[in-house]
């Protein structure tokens, strides 16, 4: 036998021991079933129509296709991948990218009077504040004429290569609904993140992995985990938060002290239903 | 067929309806049309405007229009045609007509039912030729009602008498005593709390604490154990401070509504913020109550069902005069506390004992003074009033009855729980039977609307939504009255011809099995392990949980509880909803933004990492791999035919047993290599009747029982 082969062949022997029964060790042994490389296709559907669904999903009978398996889009992209990175905070757009020549012409003096008719302020006392310009140089960069602020004069080196986005507006002042506003797309609870949307849409082209995962820098948004819900969708389509410290995912390693041999051993015996020595699992019947 | 297809352009929004139609009412459906048409002519499909649409082979002309994403089967078609030949007659939705008390049906195996259910399940099953399941084992059962009805698996001693307990009446003594429990509080008081959205802390940025609120959480379990009558339940939670009298206890009870998020983010615009919570009253009313997503008509009308913006803002007007209101409640151990202090006070003021400061949260009425007139929110903006309104209910129910000339909030209440409302008792006999077999009878539990699904048994949801009405409103009898029948009991084998005739346990020939909730694993994992403290009530607590998870927030401190306040019950884990506890979420517990009349279930890998590695998981597995060995004597097959009976209610089965002995070995050969001080971290406390490796090789085999998918599942 050639060793992919035999590998192939493990590898199943090894899904299937994974998955049985082991309550949600299924769906982690289902993410693997996807993969072409550890399962040969027919194998895949086999495994798939195994586990891999809630007891109640198993009963019915149906065959439940994977909540992540990946879907075609309604338009060919060219993209093959999307990094979204949301910076909360940081310096001025008006600092850095979106110069507003009124805004220096009216440096010092205060509040005009149509915006006083129509704008909220969080913290802004309306009648004595002042405006403030930016001090900051500008120039345009590339054959688009980009504006960037001295701030910026590298990424203005790319400015041909870049689509810059002015028009973002939002009505709301206060952090948490701002930043629910821009990950949801609407400013209240309960309602998917944009990652969560694009994986079920989707679906997530590796099985092996999470299909939407959350990194998040220094403390991280202070929105919490609200700004990656799934909202009504499936909560198998929230984002999973990767740490910046210690392991990854939360509960990935062993418990300490435990050797690998005995994780395997122990996942072993859970066991394929099918198999005359497993262990119960489940559901009797 | 019209509601789901074609409300949307033709119904009760006038906002966006089209070409002046409108097909939810019959006048206006058989009125002359802008075009001089006619939709529907009753009797005459040929001359009806709509049929003719929907019949059309001309692509402009069809209906509905390919780019709304509707279309319409030939049967749909057919059932259309067939309405309009027989008069077009005009019917209310079924959820808005009074439940009306159907004769038993007749069956055929006369023998099986138990109870008045059984009838109507069992009369549906024979139409379909499809037997019921027999009764299922002793040991299943005893499971199932322990964690139907207290979230907790049965101990060693309650199984072995149960099984062996020969009298008549053994299964209903057992419900009686379950349903006696203390802990049936806590196991329906969560139900209850999924709905009321409860949590501790405000949301938002600044997530603050509610060190108080489990006061209202302990009010929910202490009228459920007492079975507090729901209209009662009911009138206490939305406007206890208004009745006559009113006790403590009955202004905790409008904690429901306190429950709501709240911004307390410097600069927010309060009154948007008060606006929302508002908002979020009236939807979650709606959900809660009438089982209908009245929180639609927040910035338009409703598109499907009877409910126009006026009438959201005229249900908003109930609550617009409602403010918070914390209030004093010292417990009586903080005031003994006290008082023991004062006694004891040695009259310098620096050291001076501090009064209790536990206040509850409740909602009170505004001053006269101080009231606040309702106006529409156009668009839902609160910056954009439109009409003034009064507070007024939904025109398509029953009529409201004021106390007063102005309809407040108590007279909300006794509305929702007037017999004469056709939904508040189906909503909640709905809610019951769900919990009790797995799937409502109608499945869409937040949706009695137009466009819910309709009941698998409407005839069977009416009968007990008057029972529960006649029962005087008790959730204990309704619960009674279902764990009693022989639709409960079945057993929830999936027999092979179930799967081509009842895939989804829709007509009930067998009980379901699904898997349990986030705080009901915990509770299980601790339970079996021994570690579970079964105190009830009182603050939250906080479990171990790592840095990280709540590292984001800027709410960030988490003191682990002291001692064995850890081991309480998952449902007292403190909720701080920007950063929840990994765990619960992991296992699908509502992230209490909204009502949560339904939980997902879903299977995640992060499920299994957490049984298998979660450091309280691992350290359930340590402790049943200490489990008594004196009376047993060191033998590792007793100790696995108990553990394998504590963790799944039942005895292992030869092959089982093997496999699990095999097991055993294969731990106890790979461990030769292990150091002691790695053992040592492997078995938690060593005992002395084992040695080292002994008792590492039962934590591994007790992890990996936890791990089997039976021991989440509820069967």
């Amino acid at each position: 036998m050639h060793p992919y082969e035999a590998l192939l062949q493990r590898s199943r022997r090894r899904f299937m021991t994974d998955s049985l029964h082991g309550a949600g060790t299924v769906a982690l042994a289902g993410l693997l079933a996807g993969d072409g490389l550890a399962l040969a296709p027919s194998h895949a559907a086999e495994a798939q129509s195994l586990e891999l669904r809630s007891p109640e999903a198993r009963d019915s009978g149906e065959r439940d296709d994977s909540p992540l398996a990946p879907r075609p889009p309604h338009f060919a992209a060219k993209a093959k991948n999307c990094i979204y990175i949301y910076l909360e905070g940081g310096p001025s757009q008006m600092d850095l990218f979106d110069p507003k020549p009124k805004l220096n012409e009216l440096n010092g003096s205060s509040l005009p009077k149509e915006m006083l008719d129509k704008a909220r302020f969080a913290f802004i006392k309306p009648d004595t504040a002042t405006l403030l310009g930016s001090p900051r140089k500008w120039k345009k960069y590339g054959q688009c004429g980009m504006d960037f602020s001295d701030l910026l004069p590298h990424l203005g080196s790319c400015a041909d290569d870049l689509l810059m986005v002015r028009s973002l507006h939002s009505e709301e002042f206060n952090h948490h609904p701002g930043q629910l506003l821009m990950q949801c797309g609407v400013s209240r609870f309960g309602m998917p993140s944009m990652g969560s949307w694009i994986n079920y849409g989707l679906g997530s082209a590796s099985q092996n992995l999470p299909g939407y995962v959350v990194l998040t820098a220094g403390r991280g948004g202070s929105g919490g985990s609200s700004l990656w819900q799934s909202g009504f969708l499936s909560t198998k389509y929230s984002g999973v938060l990767f740490r910046n410290q210690g392991e990854p995912v939360l509960n990935l390693q062993n418990p300490a002290g435990l050797p690998p041999e005995i994780q395997r051993a122990g996942l072993d015996a859970l066991g394929d239903g099918a198999e005359p020595d497993a262990l119960p699992g489940g559901p009797r019947s | 067929v019209l509601a789901q297809n074609c409300f949307t352009c033709h119904g009760p929004d006038e906002g966006t309806r089209e070409a002046g139609l409108r097909l939810d009412q019959a006048d206006m459906a058989l009125a002359e049309l802008e075009s001089g048409g006619r939709a529907v002519v009753p009797g005459k499909p040929e001359q009806s405007e709509l049929f003719l649409r929907v019949t059309s082979d001309d692509e402009y002309l069809r209906m509905p229009p390919a780019e709304s994403g509707h279309a319409l089967s030939a049967e749909q078609v057919a059932t259309l045609r067939r309405w309009i030949e027989q008069g077009a007659q005009y019917v209310d939705h079924w959820s808005f007509q009074a439940a009306v008390r159907a004769e038993l049906p007749a069956v055929h195996a006369t023998e099986w039912p138990r109870n008045s259910i059984d009838y109507f399940v069992l009369a549906q099953l024979e139409k379909r030729g499809i037997a019921p399941s027999p009764e299922a084992d002793r040991a299943t059962l005893i499971r199932r009602l322990s964690l139907d009805l207290l979230g907790l698996p049965p101990t060693l001693e309650e199984l072995d008498r149960f099984v062996q307990d020969h009298r008549s009446d053994a299964y209903e003594q057992l419900v009686e005593r379950l349903l006696a429990s203390p802990h049936f509080g806590e196991r329906w008081g969560k139900h209850w709390l999924d709905l009321a959205r409860y949590a501790d802390s405000d949301g938002y940025l600044g997530d603050q604490l509610r060190p108080y609120a489990y006061l209202y959480r302990d009010w929910v379990m202490n009228a459920i154990n007492r079975d507090l009558p729901f209209d009662q339940f009911t009138v206490e939670q939305l406007a206890g401070d208004l009745l006559p009298d009113a006790q403590l206890e009955q202004k905790i009870a409008t904690g429901f509504h306190r429950n709501a998020m709240k911004n307390t983010e410097a600069g927010a615009d309060r009154e948007e913020d008060r606006v929302n919570r508002t908002v979020n009253y009236v939807s979650t009313t709606g959900t809660v109550w009438l089982g209908l997503s009245v929180g639609c008509a927040e910035c338009h009308t409703h598109k499907y069902d009877p409910i126009s913006h006026h009438e959201f803002y005229q249900l908003y007007a109930f609550f617009n005069n409602a403010d918070e209101l914390d209030v004093p409640a010292p417990q009586p151990e903080e005031v003994a506390r006290y008082e023991r202090a004062l006694e004891q006070w040695n009259g310098d003021e620096s050291q001076k004992p501090t009064p209790p400061k536990t206040t509850a949260r409740t909602m009170t009425e505004v001053s006269e003074s101080s009231r606040r007139s309702t106006r529409i929110h156009l668009r839902g903006d609160f910056r954009n009033p439109g009409e003034e309104v009064q507070p007024g209910t939904l025109s398509v129910l029953h009529p409201l009855q004021s106390r007063r000339e102005r309809p407040d909030r108590l007279d909300l209440a006794y509305w929702l729980v007037d017999p004469a409302n056709p939904l508040t008792h189906r909503v909640t006999v709905n809610h019951i039977w769900k919990h009790l077999m797995g799937r409502g009878l109608v499945s869409t539990m937040d949706n009695l609307g137009t466009t819910g699904e309709p009941p698998s048994h409407p005839k069977l949801l009416d009968w007990l939504a008057l029972e529960f009405i006649e029962r005087g409103w008790s959730r204990k009898g309704v619960i009674r009255l279902i764990v009693h029948s022989a639709t409960y009991r079945q057993a929830s084998v999936v027999r092979p011809e179930l799967r081509e005739l009842d895939a989804h346990n829709v007509w009930l020939a067998r009980q379901s099995r699904f898997r349990l909730e986030a705080e009901v694993v915990r509770d299980l994992a601790l339970s079996v392990g021994g570690l579970l403290n079964r105190n009830i009530g009182g603050p939250s607590i906080r479990p171990p949980l790592d840095a990280q998870v709540t590292a984001y927030s800027r709410n960030k401190e988490w003191p682990v509880s002291p001692g064995a306040e850890k081991y309480r019950r998952g449902l007292y884990i403190l909720f701080r909803r920007n950063t929840p506890f990994s765990m619960l979420l992991t296992f699908d517990a509502p992230d209490t933004s909204v009502a949560c009349a339904q939980r997902e279930r879903t299977s995640s890998p992060l499920q299994s990492l957490t049984l298998l590695n979660d450091p309280v998981f691992f350290e359930c597995a340590q402790q049943l791999g200490r489990r008594p060995v004196r009376a047993r004597g060191v033998d590792p097959e007793s100790w696995i035919r108990d553990i394998f009976r504590l963790c799944l209610s039942r005895e292992a089965q030869p092959a089982e047993l093997q496999r699990l002995m095999r097991l055993y070995h294969e731990q106890f050969n790979l461990l030769a290599d292990v150091s002691e001080s790695e053992l040592k971290l492997v078995v938690g406390e060593p005992l002395e009747e084992l040695d080292l490796r002994q008792q590492a090789a039962r934590v591994a085999v007790a992890r990996s029982l936890i791990n089997v998918h039976e021991f989440i599942t509820r069967e």
